[in-house]
């Protein structure tokens, strides 16, 4: 998996592309250790380009939206698509956090 | 399920720092000597002896090597090469035909420093040469090195011995949380139907766990989980949940109801990040009837006996939210029904986004399979998935088929 983030007028942007397995829980980790130092108001994970997500993925994303309930600062999941999106759909992921079309 | 949370900081495998018996204790390895020529003997003693090394032994050709090795298993033998009855090469490579001997490291010692002599006797299978005339701090160093990488090739080989041994104990206790055959035989003969479990960690313990409970009023209630995490962690969930189902933690008839029970159960000891998905499913035989519920299960398939198709029921995973609540649906089950549950190792090998069985595939082959046995259509689903792994599944697999006979429970 690939990711670029930036800071854009209080959002923590995070661009994620590829297949987000396993390998990529350390940098995920790095990201969100990131977005919580970045002060940003609120987090959006743009999917357009993920190609794919298996069950560690899936927890990274159940990491992430506990941070941000902690933090009480919104994450939105932006623009999933194909098994990104199913999978999402399947486990309910738009009762954790928005899922953003 | 694949593994979700990130390394410990010092793994939980992780070797001792000095192996038991190490390079600390080498001066009391047992090192035999052959050579015909008792000055060359005796030229070798000296040197190992002013190094500290005392358990020495010597032999005096090829032959009385062989026997003195098989007699008193020395760790280390240092030999010359031009020796009556059986030379140093013969010896080399009759060593090295035994399979109790072996790995034992052999230092020649030769007056001939050609490189096609030298050749010849790595070739024989010596570990290293030491040329004559010897000398003596040369000669401990090189025995030093040998000796130090067989006793760690030796710690570690135990230690990997001793840890598989564990592992397929923690295996088998893992695998008799299943139904057993004998249980699914007798669950056979009470009610009108044909059932089939495939449970196959893919490296040691595995995260997947399923089970069949006889309810009341003639129905069964049917259940999997796949637990997202490392092997060990995994797999020990599995044992809490099948503790907690099997001492009544979940009373709930209604599958939805019963998802919520095991949810409380389980966002009370897992972790963030930590969690299982898990479908349930009743069979009411009475009335005809499943019901179903899923925490973000793969979509089970249901078969009316012509037409299969995938059921659309969603949830969240178990262990993430409290008070999650978890939909019921209601469908028919009339005999000659089928339903099919599976982890996602099904559906997502070789990976999720090319899979060699994505769901619209797999839901026309059990159609078109579906006058085969229950463990036929199985059979061939599991070898789909190893031809497209040769090398092992990268994750669990489960498949569960439950089909309905006919005739009165």
């Amino acid at each position: 998996m690939d990711i670029q983030s930036h800071m854009q007028d209080e959002e923590f942007l995070a661009r994620l592309s590829g297949r987000m397995m396993f390998s990529d829980n350390p940098a995920f980790r790095v990201l969100l250790d990131e977005a919580r130092s970045s002060g940003a108001k609120r987090y959006v994970f743009d999917l357009s380009e993920l190609a794919s997500v298996d069950s560690a993925g899936l927890g990274m994303f159940l990491i992430a939206a506990e941070q941000a309930k902690k933090s009480g600062l919104p994450l939105t999941l932006r623009r999933p698509s194909g098994q990104v999106k199913q999978l999402l759909a399947l486990a309910r992921f738009d009762k954790l956090v928005a899922i953003q079309e | 399920m694949m593994i979700a949370s990130p390394p410990p900081a010092s793994a939980p495998g992780s070797l001792p720092a000095t192996p038991p018996g190490g390079v600390e204790g080498l001066l009391d390895a047992k090192i035999l000597l052959v050579d015909d020529n008792p000055v060359g003997r005796l030229v070798l003693e000296a040197s190992l002896n002013g190094a500290g090394f005392t358990n020495l032994r010597s032999a005096a050709d090829g032959e009385q090597a062989l026997a003195l090795t098989a007699q008193w298993g020395p760790e280390l033998i240092i030999t010359d090469l031009m020796m009556p009855k059986m030379d140093g090469f013969d010896f080399c490579r009759r060593l090295g035909a035994d399979p109790g001997h072996r790995e034992v490291p052999i230092i020649v010692q030769t007056a001939r420093g050609e490189p096609g002599i030298r050749g010849d006797i790595f070739d024989a299978g010596a570990s290293d040469l030491v040329l004559k005339p010897i000398n003596p701090r040369e000669l401990v160093s090189r025995v030093r090195i040998h000796l130090e990488r067989r006793r760690l090739i030796t710690s570690l080989t135990d230690y990997k011995r001793r840890i598989a041994d564990e592992l397929e104990t923690a295996k088998a206790m893992q695998l008799s949380l299943l139904p057993t055959p004998a249980q699914v035989t007798a669950l056979c003969s009470q009610l009108p139907i044909e059932l089939a479990g495939h449970c196959e960690p893919s490296f040691g313990l595995g995260g997947d766990i399923w089970g069949l409970d006889a309810l009341p009023d003639d129905r069964l209630r049917l259940w999997s989980a796949d637990f997202a995490g490392h092997d060990v962690q995994s797999a020990v969930n599995t044992f809490r949940l099948h503790t907690f189902l099997a001492t009544g933690g979940a009373p709930a008839a209604r599958p939805g109801d019963w998802l919520g029970e095991v949810n409380e159960f389980l966002c009370g000891v897992l972790p963030v990040g930590q969690f299982a998905t898990m479908l349930c499913a009743v069979v009411d035989f009475k009335r005809e009837r499943l019901t179903l519920a899923s925490a973000a299960a793969p979509p089970p398939i249901l078969g009316d006996g012509e037409n299969y198709q995938a059921v659309s029921i969603a949830g969240l995973p178990l262990g993430v939210a409290r008070n999650a609540e978890y939909e019921t649906l209601f469908l028919p089950f009339a005999p000659g029904a089928t339903l099919f549950a599976y982890s996602d190792a099904l559906t997502e090998t070789p990976n999720p986004e090319m899979p060699v069985l994505p769901l619209a595939a797999l839901v026309s082959h059990l159609q078109a399979c579906r006058h085969e046995t229950l463990g036929e259509i199985q059979a061939g689903l599991i070898a789909r998935l190893r031809a497209a792994m040769p090398d092992g599944l990268a994750d669990d697999l489960t498949l569960i088929s439950l089909h309905h006979v006919g005739g009165a429970p």
